[in-house]
């Protein structure tokens, strides 16, 4: 049976769908077969981001419906053999969704895919319950910033209490993932450190993503930035993958990767 | 310590971690009392249905005399005879 992660952020925009993305990915190259599931209901963006938006034809209500097989509706990753998809649809209202059919529906995926990835909608309203109702995992993203942070502990705090394996008594997985972290600005104290970030929000933390420029432009040409062999955020995404897929690859200190800025030069003479 | 240490600000990022810590202490106290008086209600709704058909629960947390108090009120439908 595979794992349901669901990825959620308090605030919407810190990253979270170029993240289900790339992790997707990512698990795929190392080897294990993985569904991505865009929950974001009338606002489908995680097919742009894979460059998949021209094959879909069936979405995840036409699969609850019944009116397409799980089969008909995923999309096969243009890059690697062992992603799929499965889009949001962009029509149907949210009421659509009742917990007995998505249960449904994760539960087909998980005994074909070692991955399901859940690709939550911004906020903590509606669907976003619906997405961690039935996760075995959840990872939090956010960005180095307060609103983001607070919004993230407030979505921890939901999740605590509507989630299915909570009221079994179970425990669901909680990591985090901070993205966008501006190295220079981490050094000059104009930017949360990591380790602030983790304490306030007491949960493990999954990896740290710095700011990439490049993520704009894999967005614009739909090859997520984890195909760029170049790119610092690509690099971190690999890591994260691996370490979802039980490798022990340990956290590096992104913070310092730039860690040559102006700053430390000036600092540097007068040492 | 340098002696002109005393001009600069604090650094934004620990002013932001202290604002964060707080806000959230707060944020996480309402939060609980909410699914509190969610589970409270429901259950209380459940109990008085027994007997009486229920139109609406009232929970109000309260501090009267330095004493923390909860009133509850149980708007129940008219009987029919």
């Amino acid at each position: 049976m595979g794992e349901v992660i669901a990825v959620i952020s308090g605030k919407g925009g810190v990253g979270k769908t170029t993240a289900v993305a790339n992790l997707g990915l990512g698990i795929a190259f190392e080897g294990k077969k993985c569904a991505l599931v865009d929950f974001d209901l009338g606002q489908r963006n995680l097919d742009m981001i894979l460059g998949l938006e021209n094959r879909v034809v069936y979405d995840m209500v036409h699969v609850m419906d019944g009116e397409a097989s799980l089969k008909q509706a995923l999309v096969k990753s243009k890059v690697n053999e062992n992603l799929f998809f499965l889009a949001a649809s962009q029509t149907k209202d949210k009421s659509v969704l009742e917990s007995s059919k998505i249960k449904k529906l994760i539960d087909d995926l998980r005994k074909e895919y070692e991955f399901v990835i859940l690709d939550a909608p911004a906020g903590i309203e509606g669907g976003f319950e619906h997405t961690i109702e039935f996760a075995d995992t959840a990872i939090i993203v956010v960005n180095p910033e307060v609103s983001s942070i607070r919004d993230a502990d407030r979505a921890i705090g939901i999740l605590d209490s509507k989630s299915q394996k909570v009221k079994d008594g179970l425990e669901v997985k909680k990591y985090l993932i901070i993205n966008r972290i501006r190295p220079e600005m981490v050094q000059t104290g104009e930017m949360l450190k990591s380790s602030d970030i983790f304490e306030i929000l007491n949960i493990e933390l999954l990896g740290k993503i710095p700011e990439d420029k490049g993520i704009i432009d894999a967005s614009n040409r739909g090859n997520p930035i984890i195909l760029n062999n170049n790119s610092l955020a690509g690099e971190a995404y690999k890591r994260i993958s691996a370490r979802l897929c039980g490798k022990k690859v340990p956290i590096v200190n992104v913070e310092s990767l730039h860690g040559d800025g102006i700053f430390k030069k000036i600092a540097g003479i007068f040492k | 310590m340098g002696m002109f240490d005393f001009l600069k600000k604090k650094e934004s990022s620990s002013v932001a971690k202290d604002r964060l810590k707080v806000a959230i202490m707060t944020d996480r106290e309402s939060t609980k009392a909410n699914f509190m008086m969610e589970g409270m209600k429901s259950e209380i709704v459940e109990v008085v249905r027994k007997y009486m058909g229920v139109k609406k629960v009232d929970i109000v947390k309260e501090v009267i005399d330095g004493m923390d108090s909860i009133s509850i009120d149980i708007h129940f439908e008219p009987s029919s005879h």
